[in-house]
C-alpha cells in the first residue's frame, strides 16, 4: 500500500490504518527499536506506542515522508526506553557505543544551550555540506545506530572506510557547531 | 548528559536524510555485480552523457530556471530591474543623496548552490523578509529573497555559481536602469 493511502486511513479514522502500517513497516521500526534497546520485549512494546503515537498524531499531521515519522518516533520512544532502563543498570550494546562517540561532537560550554530540534537543523545542515556518502553512513550510524558491521555490508564499504568517515564526520561536527557557536 | 542530547537531536534532524540513508546501497551492489548490467551501465551512461551534451546545447539558450525575476525565471537576455531600491526613476530622490542601491532577486535552487558576489553586498531574507545572511558568499538551497546592495558608482556586478552559469547585474549609464541577465 502507498504512504498516501496509509496517511487517508488514518485521516479517516479507519483502524485498519495500524494494520496497514503494521505490514509496511514493522520490520523497519522493529530494526530502530532493536538497535538501541537490544530488547524484542522492549523494542516490541516501543514499537507498538509509535503505532499508538501516529493514530494519535496523524491527524492533524500529514507526513509527507512517513517513514522517516514513523522512525522518529520510533527512535524517540526508544531513547526514553533506555533511558529508563539504564537507570537501573549500566547498558551495554552498539547505542552504548554509537553514544560514546558523540562525544567527539560536543563543543562544551558552561550549560546546555540548545535544544534539541535547534542542535537537529544545525546537525542538518552540517551533513548538507557533505558528501552523499558521508551522509548515508553518518546517520545510519547515529539515527538508526547500525552496527559497524551492518554499515559496511549495506554500503559495500571496508570497516577501516567506515570508521573513518565517522571519525571525520564527528570531528567536522563539532567543528561546525564551534564556529557557529553551538554549545552543548 | 550532553551526549544525550546529541542522540536526541539525531532524532529531529532532516526527513529527507533519513530517506536518503534508506536508499539501498545494496541494491546497487546488485545492480553492478552482474557483468552484463555492468556492461549496460557503461555503454548506457555513455549514451546517457552523449544525449545530456546536446540536451544543454539545445538548452542553453533557456538560461537558468533557478533565478528569478518578480517570479519569472531570467535568461541570457538582459530583463530590466524596475522595482529597486531606490526607485531614482519613478520617484522623485535626489541622486546626490543615494549612496547604495539594492538591486532584489529570488532564487529557487533544488539542490545547495554556491553564490559568490565580486562587489556589494548580498543580504538574503527568509519568507518573512527577516535577513537571515549579509555578506558576499552564500549556500542556497529552495527558495530565497536576495537583495543585492551596491554602492552608487558601481554599474555592474557579477553573482558566481557553481551551477555553470553566473547572474550579471548592469547599469545602463545613459538611462540608469537595471538590468539582469544569465551569463554561461
Amino acid at each position: 500500500m502507498q504512504d498516501s493511502q496509509i496517511i487517508d486511513l488514518y485521516f479517516a479514522r479507519n483502524q485498519e490504518a495500524i494494520a496497514a502500517t503494521s505490514a509496511k513497516y514493522n520490520s523497519y521500526c522493529m530494526k530502530i527499536a532493536m538497535n538501541i534497546l537490544n530488547s524484542s520485549e522492549d523494542s516490541e512494546e516501543c514499537v507498538n506506542d509509535a503505532y499508538l503515537a501516529a493514530w494519535n498524531s496523524i491527524p492533524p499531521n500529514r507526513p509527507e515522508k512517513l517513514s522517516a515519522y514513523l522512525g522518529k518516533l520510533t527512535r524517540n520512544l526508544s531513547l526514553n526506553r533506555y533511558k529508563s532502563n539504564t537507570a537501573e543498570r549500566r547498558g551495554g550494546g552498539e547505542f552504548a557505543l554509537s553514544l560514546d562517540e558523540l562525544d567527539d561532537c560536543i563543543v562544551d560550554s558552561i550549560a546546555e544551550e540548545q535544544t534539541e530540534e535547534e542542535l537537529g537543523r544545525y546537525i542538518s545542515d552540517y551533513l548538507y555540506t557533505q558528501s552523499k556518502e558521508m551522509r548515508q553512513v553518518f546517520v545510519r550510524r547515529y539515527f538508526f545506530n547500525d552496527s559497524i558491521v551492518d554499515i559496511c555490508e549495506k554500503f559495500d564499504m571496508s570497516e577501516s572506510k567506515v570508521k573513518s568517515m565517522l571519525h571525520r564526520a564527528r570531528l567536522g561536527l563539532k567543528t561546525y557547531l564551534g564556529e557557529n557557536g553551538v554549545y552543548i | 548528559m550532553k551526549n544525550e542530547l546529541m542522540a536526541r537531536a539525531m532524532t529531529h534532524i532532516d526527513d529527507a536524510l533519513i530517506e536518503e540513508a534508506n536508499e539501498t546501497a545494496v541494491s546497487r551492489k546488485w545492480f553492478m555485480r552482474s557483468e552484463f548490467t555492468k556492461r549496460l551501465y557503461q555503454y548506457g551512461s555513455l549514451a546517457a552523457c552523449a544525449f545530456l551534451i546536446v540536451g544543454v546545447l539545445l538548452m542553453s539558450g533557456l538560461g537558468g530556471n533557478d533565478v528569478l525575476l518578480y517570479g519569472e525565471s531570467i535568461s541570457q537576455s538582459p530583463q530590466t530591474i524596475t522595482e529597486y531600491m531606490p526607485r531614482a526613476v519613478t520617484h522623485s530622490i535626489d541622486p546626490s543623496l543615494l549612496t547604495e542601491v539594492n538591486l532584489p532577486l529570488e532564487f529557487d535552487f533544488g539542490k545547495k548552490t554556491m553564490l559568490r558576489l565580486d562587489t556589494g553586498t548580498m543580504i538574503v531574507l527568509d519568507k518573512d523578509g527577516n535577513t537571515v545572511f549579509e555578506g558576499t558568499d552564500y549556500e542556497a538551497k529552495g527558495h530565497i529573497s536576495v537583495c543585492v546592495t551596491l554602492p552608487v558608482g558601481e554599474t555592474k556586478c557579477r553573482i558566481e555559481t557553481n551551477r555553470g552559469y553566473n547572474i550579471v547585474l548592469n547599469q545602463d549609464e545613459q538611462s540608469g536602469l537595471w538590468y539582469v541577465n544569465i551569463e554561461k
